[in-house]
């Protein structure tokens, strides 16, 4: 235990720590050293906010952290969207499968934006139905409006195709994320709209 | 250098706030691009205002969402007309849930005093 210990800034602003009992810290709190030394064995440390009705923070013993309100969201296309030939196009996911802090507006512009800065992994896929052979399909990530990451891949056969990028962006508070398409079959295509098939995952990691 | 400006149409007030050259040639290297399209009027911004109506309309949008979901009345996913229509309603009940910054702060203190 000697080596694990956690360091808390401005011990003194905690004001629902009482005491240091083995209810509550294990008694190891270092008030002095302001560190929490040594969580005991299936125990565990939460840290919660003002509302105090659900934990913000939860650190186990094993060393698995909890934290149900970080940044994150995964949304889908739930309406077919059709993309024209040669126009970079904002992919208009317009549903969610869970989007913890409503950073991302599904209904007009269709863009996750950040609360906090920090580091977020954004993945997405998108599904193109009956592709054109050796024509190219385009998935990029914008910031701001501007392409940040891009992917493309030459479609091989004339079957679905899906597309798929990931990266981890450096956001500032309030900058936006989208996700643009562009291909090259010579007309339109389509994008399916699946909960599973064409979605965008994006969290705060860091 | 980029002015913009803010008129309050209920009580007429005209507020101005100004980038300088500097600050726009900065801003534009990361925000050239950005744009907002206003659900209500559909009119798109683009550039340093577009960066910045998506920051101040998204706070508005997840401040309406968080109202309506707390008056029980409705949820993230109801239709945006309808929210507007909770929102108006509460308005007009003088609701907790509406009260102003300014007003909760009166209150706070005059709390913490003993008043």
């Amino acid at each position: 235990m000697a080596n694990s210990s956690i360091k808390i800034r401005g011990l003194n602003a905690i004001s629902n720590i009482v005491e240091d009992t083995t209810l509550q810290l294990g008694g190891d709190l270092d008030t002095n050293g302001h560190k929490i030394n040594g969580l005991d064995t299936d125990g565990y440390l939460i840290l919660r906010g003002d509302s105090g009705a659900t934990d913000d923070f939860k650190l186990y013993d094993s060393g698995i952290l909890d934290l149900p309100k970080q940044s994150g969201c995964r949304v889908y296309l739930n309406t077919t969207q059709t993309i024209p030939n040669t126009t970079t196009t904002k992919v208009e996911f317009d549903a969610e499968h869970y989007d913890t802090q409503n950073e991302f507006d599904p209904t007009t512009n269709h863009r996750f934006t950040a609360t906090k800065a920090g580091k977020y992994l954004v993945t997405a896929n998108l599904e193109y139905v009956n592709v054109t052979v050796d024509t190219r399909y385009h998935i990029e990530i914008h910031k701001n409006g501007s392409n940040v990451c891009s992917r493309i891949i030459q479609a091989s056969v004339g079957q679905n195709l899906g597309v798929t990028l990931s990266a981890v962006i450096d956001l500032g508070a309030n900058d936006y994320i989208e996700i643009y398409t562009y291909q090259t079959s010579g007309g339109n295509k389509d994008i399916l709209a699946h909960s599973a098939a064409t979605t965008a995952s994006i969290t705060k990691i860091q | 250098m980029l002015k913009v400006t803010y008129y309050n149409t209920k009580t007429g007030e005209t507020v101005e706030d100004i980038y300088t050259d500097e600050e726009v040639l900065a801003l534009n290297t990361e925000l050239e691009l950005a744009d907002y399209k206003n659900p209500i009027t559909g009119k798109v911004l683009t550039g340093i205002i577009g960066w910045h109506a998506n920051s101040l309309h998204n706070k508005a949008r997840q401040k309406v969402d968080e109202i309506v979901e707390k008056s029980g009345r409705g949820s993230r996913y109801t239709d945006l007309s309808k929210k507007f229509q909770i929102i108006r309603e509460l308005a007009k009940e003088r609701h907790e849930l509406l009260k102003g910054a300014k007003q909760r702060q009166v209150e706070i203190e005059a709390k913490i005093r003993g008043e």
